[in-house]
């Protein structure tokens, strides 16, 4: 096993099986089974070719778990079924027979100590419960990681932490009438949560700005986060307090906003999530969201999620296809997608008042959550840059990281800053998988303009698997304050966004989805016909499936949402199966792009037409080149998926759970002739 | 909404004969809606009608009202013609376009308010549709337009009732390919190599005497004399014996289709069946075992014994086995799409979307019917053991799961003529009753044998499309395209309902074939993402990754299928798919094809200057990144 510099092992146990997914307990693998400061790891005792297969991460191997990505540990009776849970910190039985883990991102691991050590196991087990669920930040491994970080990071990345950051930000939305003020990095701060800079309307004054945050929640008055160059703006706020003069603060930094657009335009007020949304305020506020109505309480969005993960998590076979008998129910009963097209429901809103010139003003609880949903989507739809891969990293540390999702609170990890005694007095912070649902929504979009993003759901998917992975700093602190705090304390920053520091080139190319962008032919080339057939393309590209003007206008209706499989149901062996599913699409399409490239290279060859004679010729092998470069073949789930790990599910089982006549209405039509 | 044309500009070089373009149904999901000719063929009179050959304005209301569910009223013309029924707003806009609608997929027609009725658009008709639509018109009752239009409306959607014949027989525009060639029985049994050792073509059915429902040409044991197939077609219900439908090209395990046996109450046997299945099981060398595959649930096959049918017992039947698939009937299947139709037309309904699918139970029963063809080609394929198939008369459910199996084991029917030939021998061949099913130009809509056994079919393949996108030389397209004119009764492949009932009345004489159509623009339908055994490389090793996958076996969870928003919420502007996702890929394909092109063209320049091989040293070309 490979450790990191300052990882220690804390627990192991040798001769544990790993059960395969979704079998009872004849079928596994042997090997030993260990607890670091940082991961649980499995190490088989036999490799298995299977296992180069798909996304390898070279922190993290492939059955290996941050510690922080494990989500909730039970104790079994050897196999998947019977099971209880342990709890963070409890005792566990000196005869440990099983253990099972599920994974933040929905992976079970199941383990059978019954061929170990007695007492190996309790002891895995006990170091577990007790590493995985640290009362105190600094506690994380990343606080002990020693390795020296050297950023590469691309020039195009934003990242949102100096006010140079923000002017460019700025000047690429062409937006001259707001400014930029550093007043929230002084002792006057008062939007504690958010960076030190924020940009108001340009007519504002700091003083104005302190007096009002006085009336929103957590100081958060509304900020500029994008803009059109015609004029209008897209704001986030928190909502408002019921103090007395809430309303009329509200109102004087309102009509500032309305100063600042070029056409004197009343933005308009989104009411996302908050009791605000019906009775509230001024002229021009709305509830959007559609027929499905504001978004839920982050309490209803994480019980949600649960029922979800519940769907999506069977342990065992008979599980798996009980849920599928009433697969539809449990989806409804979730909620889920429910949120997720509100979500689109509300951008698409915010997206057509911008189009129209109309500032958008998203207002919500203390304005770091759905606000930081809708606020993205709306980026997304509206402007190109954000669907490259550098714009939507920008896009996160703008959104999220500048502007102080609380990660930890909402993943479920303890508060920075605060000690142990702290954590036991405060109430539990509300966990919610807000940013999940971001990318959930995104997702979506991916699905509905397919050759609209730069990125692929294997991005998306992994940046879902990182955010539960502690090395990085990206997602491991609550606000601004608390990452500066940290450095102040000789804390290393590690963005996530160094994607060669886990990766190799193989597996981040998968990241790039090759309907994106325009292959042009080579320049060299230059009869009339190719030209204008090339030209053809570049033009039906342009839009890459945007309507007028780069936006896009997504189905935001509940029938046009779908579960992300990729995400949620890649460790479901039953669902996987060779060459099936989207990821063919993107495959292909690669070695389109692959061929096409080769082309051009051998017409650029060719057009040079010095180069010596025959030996060449023969070796380019003719047009050999194009029907050779075949997509691999892949399972549905790569490149998460582990190849021939599933067995065709033909036992029957389908079949016999499904009682014939519940797909009936009335045994008159059983009746009728045949 | 200038997206949804995108896919039709690609499309724009293959030249649509001027009555292709007018067809509201030829075209696929982002088109074919209400306002199916928009951004189409613009050079042509917004809106005006363009006739097929063959067909007439029968009728005319002016002043009518067409009440768009989506975009609202419009004021227009509304014709009617021996084909379809044409409205034209009298002022176009982008959403409110001209609507053509085939009368073939009329299901009903009602007159909606009377003389009494007060208030705005409350007079006028209302016309249900086969394809998961209604549509309204309103009439102003002073013009008294009303009652000739639906008088016409009722004479030409249902033409049988009238005893006037199908559009079909007026129909008569030529194409380049007759379509009526694609299928030739005897060359398609000779493709599976039959006749061979075990497997001989029988032709003892050629003036439809032993089985009317049944085609002329059969494949049967080798071992099983002419009197012996009559013996057996005695105990089968309505003759239909059990044939070959498919015979795996190296184990020789086949899978062959029949009607149930007729046991009855009093559990009749038939040592003539009973030997006949013996053969078929020897004729597979290979097992000693025979799976006969009910497609029925259980209690269903023993209600049928009541009416003088029922199944085969295991212990007449030595070494066979028997399985029920627990397909429900035609009824069921009728009633579980009107419920889906309801959550999708007019409006989606999101306030019960998920749960009004699952009580739909359809996703269910296509579960099922996948998981039936699952099990078929598992004993087939992976034991190499032959399997019979059968349902009550075998004719819809077996026709379903017999096809379907065929196309997860066979790549040729996942060609575009493969697939017209499996349509033509599994479903029309073997007589499925499509006329009895669909309904064509009957006014009788609540026939309790109309069912939508064939759709259902059609969507089990896009199940298989969706689940396998590289394994299927046509798109959905394809598919919708199939199913439009399932309905429309512009061509004869889908009328009648036996094959000798097609002879009788010289359907290919007298009537153009879908597949002539479709096979003069199969450029529309072809999938760019095919990986089939064609686009193998002649000079790339076949590695086992290039390798296309032969078999099929689809994944039958309800995570997986899904609803097949395309079809059934095509009528929806808001459901449409906003980006195709073939477009880029055409847009790839095609560039690389100019390029290879190119480079051929650059290569031969070359070869031709060799001779004079310039002596300027070589420039380094940059690599181009693409």
């Amino acid at each position: 096993m490979l450790l990191l510099s300052g990882e220690l092992i804390v627990g192991t146990a040798h001769s544990v099986v790993m059960l395969a997914p979704l079998s009872e307990r004849d079928r596994g693998r042997f090997g030993s089974l260990f607890v670091t400061n940082y991961k649980l790891s499995f190490v088989p005792i036999d490799n298995s070719s299977n296992d180069e297969y798909g996304q390898r991460n070279q922190l993290v191997g492939t059955f290996d778990v941050p510690l922080t990505g494990v989500g909730a540990v039970w104790q079994t009776d050897g196999g998947p079924t019977r099971r209880r849970r342990l709890l963070p910190r409890s005792d566990v039985p000196s005869k440990l027979k099983g253990l099972q883990v599920v994974c933040k991102n929905m992976k079970v691991l199941t383990f059978n100590f019954e061929n170990s050590r007695i007492g190996n196991g309790r002891k895995v087990a006990m170091a577990l419960l007790h590493h995985a669920f640290p009362k105190r930040h600094d506690l994380l491994f990343a606080f002990d990681y020693r390795e020296p970080y050297y950023p590469t990071l691309p020039s195009d990345l934003n990242m949102f932490q100096r006010p140079g950051d923000w002017k460019r930000e700025l000047e690429r939305c062409e937006c001259p009438h707001w400014r930029i003020t550093c007043i929230n990095g002084t002792s006057d701060a008062f939007m504690l949560t958010a960076g030190e800079t924020l940009i108001v309307p340009g007519s504002v004054l700091d003083y104005n700005l302190i007096e009002a945050a006085r009336h929103f929640r957590s100081g958060r008055v509304p900020i500029w986060v994008w803009g059109r160059p015609e004029g209008a703006a897209l704001l986030r706020s928190g909502e408002l307090l019921p103090t007395e003069q809430s309303a009329t603060a509200e109102s004087v930094l309102l009509e500032q906003v309305r100063r600042s657009h070029p056409k004197l335009t009343p933005p308009r007020v989104l009411y996302v999530c908050g009791a605000a949304g019906a009775g509230a305020s001024g002229g021009g506020a709305g509830a959007g969201g559609g027929p499905l109505g504001p978004l839920p309480p982050l309490a209803a969005l994480d019980a949600s999620y649960k029922k979800l993960a519940e769907l999506c998590t069977p342990t065992t076979l008979a599980d798996f296809w009980t849920q599928d008998s009433q697969y539809y129910s449990f989806l409804e009963s979730s909620r889920w997608l429910r949120h997720v097209a509100a979500c689109l429901a509300f951008a698409d809103e915010a997206a057509e008042q911008l189009a129209r010139n109309v500032s958008v003003v998203l207002q919500e609880g203390d304005g770091v959550d759905y606000s930081a949903v809708v606020s993205c989507l709306t980026q997304l739809l509206l402007d190109a840059h954000c669907r490259s891969l550098a714009g939507f990293q920008s896009l996160v540390q703008k959104e999220w990281l500048a502007l102080g999702h609380p990660f930890c609170d909402r993943l479920g990890r303890p508060r920075p800053g605060s000690t142990k005694e702290d954590a036991d007095k405060e109430p539990a912070a509300q966990t919610a998988p807000v940013f999940l649902l971001f990318l959930d929504c995104t997702w979506q979009l991916q699905r509905q303009f397919p050759a609209a993003f730069q990125f692929t759901e294997t991005y998306l998917t992994t940046l879902w698997d990182c955010t539960h992975n502690h090395l990085f700093d990206t997602f491991l602190f609550n606000c601004p304050r608390d990452r500066e705090l940290a450095v102040s304390k000789n804390f290393v920053q590690r963005p996530l966004w160094d994607w060669e520091e886990q990766f190799s080139e193989q597996d981040i190319a998968l990241f790039y989805n090759p309907l994106f962008g325009q292959p042009a032919p080579s320049s060299r080339f230059s009869t009339g016909a190719a030209r204008a057939g090339a030209g053809g393309a570049v033009a039906g590209a342009g839009g890459a499936g945007a309507g007028a003007g780069g936006r896009l206008q997504p189905c935001t209706s509940l029938a046009g949402v779908e579960l992300w499989s990729q995400c949620y149901e890649r460790w479901l062996p039953p669902l996987d199966a060779p060459r099936a599913g989207p990821v063919q699409y993107l495959l292909h399409h690669a070695a389109l792009r692959a061929q096409i490239q080769k082309l051009n290279e051998k017409l650029s060859s060719l057009s040079i037409l010095t180069r010596h004679s025959r030996a060449d010729e023969g070796g380019e092998g003719g047009e050999g080149g194009e029907g050779g470069e075949a997509p691999p073949a892949v399972t549905r789930f790569y490149p998460f998926s582990a190849r021939g790990g599933c067995a065709a599910p033909l036992d029957g089982m389908q079949l016999s759970l499904i009682d014939a006549s519940l797909l009936l209405d009335s045994q008159s039509l059983l009746n009728a002739p045949d | 909404m200038d997206k949804h044309n995108s896919s039709e500009l690609l499309n724009s070089d293959f030249s649509l004969s001027k009555n292709a373009s007018s067809d509201s149904l030829d075209s696929d999901s982002k088109s074919s809606s209400l306002n199916s000719k928009h951004g189409q063929d613009s050079n042509h009179v917004l809106g005006d009608i363009q006739l097929l050959d063959g067909e007439k304005v029968m009728g005319v209301a002016r002043d009518v009202t067409y009440l768009c569910p989506y975009s609202g009223p419009s004021r227009g013309v509304l014709k009617v013609t021996n084909y379809q029924l044409h409205f034209r707003p009298t002022e176009p806009t982008s959403l409110q376009t001209t609507l053509s609608v085939p009368l073939g997929v009329v299901s009903r027609i009602e007159k909606v308010g009377g003389a009494s009725s007060k208030g705005e658009n409350s007079y006028g008709i209302e016309v249900f549709c086969k394809d998961m639509r209604n549509l309204r018109f309103a009439h102003k009752q002073e013009n008294h337009s009303r009652r000739g239009i639906f008088e016409k409306l009722q004479q030409l959607a249902f033409p049988l009732s009238h005893r006037q014949p199908l559009f079909a027989f007026s129909y008569s525009e030529s194409f380049p390919e007759d379509g009526w060639n694609v299928y030739e029985p005897i060359a398609e049994l000779r493709r599976m190599g039959v006749n061979n050792d075990m497997w001989r073509i029988t032709r003892i059915n050629d003036k439809y005497e032993i089985c009317d429902s049944y085609p002329a040409v059969w494949a049967v044991p080798t071992a099983a004399n002419d009197d012996l197939l009559r013996s057996v077609a005695a105990f089968r219900s309505r003759g239909r014996i059990p044939v070959l439908a498919w015979i795996h090209p190296s184990s020789q395990a086949t899978i062959t289709r029949c009607s149930q046996p007729l046991v009855g109450v009093s559990g009749k046997r038939s040592r003539e069946d009973e030997r006949y299945i013996q053969l078929i099981m020897d004729a597979n060398a290979q097992a000693h075992k025979l799976f006969i595959m009910d497609a029925r649930p259980s209690a269903n096959a023993i209600a049928n014994k009541a009416k003088g049918g029922g199944y085969e017992s295991e212990d007449a039947y030595q070494n066979a086995e028997l399985v029920f698939l627990d397909i429900h009937n035609i009824h069921v299947m009728r009633e579980s799409l009107r419920k889906l139709k309801e959550l999708c037309f007019p409006q989606i309904d999101q306030t019960r979307w998920f749960s009004g699918i699952e009580a739909s139970c359809w996703l269910k029963h296509i579960k099922c019917i996948l998981a039936g063809a699952v099990r078929i080609v598992d004993k087939v394929e992976n034991h190499k053991t032959s399997v019979l198939v059968h349902c009550s008369d075998g004719w819809d459910r077996t026709a379903q799961l017999t096809a379907l199996a065929m196309l997860m084991l066979d790549p040729y029917y996942r060609t575009l003529r493969g697939f017209q030939v499996l349509i033509e021998k599994e479903w029309l061949s073997f007589g499925h009753k499509f006329q009895l099913r669909i309904g064509h130009g009957d006014e009788r809509h609540s026939d309790a044998d109309r069912s939508p056994v064939f759709v259902q079919w059609v969507d089990c393949v896009w199940q298989l499309q969706q689940q396998f996108p590289t394994a299927f030389e046509f798109t959905e397209r394809l598919l919708i395209t199939i199913v439009d004119h399932l309905y429309s009764c512009r061509f004869g492949t889908f009328l009648f309902n036996t094959e000798r009932e097609r002879v009788k009345e010289e359907v290919k004489t007298k009537t153009v074939s879908l597949w002539s159509y479709i096979n003069s623009r199969q450029n529309l339908y072809l999938n760019p993402l095919y990986w089939g055994p064609s686009s193998f490389s002649n000079n790339s090793p076949p590695s086992q990754y290039s390798r296309p996958q032969m078999v099929l076996v689809p994944v039958a969870s309800l995570r997986i299928i899904k609803l097949w928003k395309a079809l059934y919420c095509r009528w929806n502007p808001t459901m449409r798919q906003q980006d195709p996702i073939y477009q880029r890929t055409r847009e790839l394909v095609a560039l690389r094809a100019q390029l290879e092109a190119a480079a051929a063209a650059a290569a031969g320049d070359h070869a031709a200057r060799q001779h004079r091989l310039a002596l300027t040293p070589p420039r380094v070309a940059s690599p181009h990144h693409v």
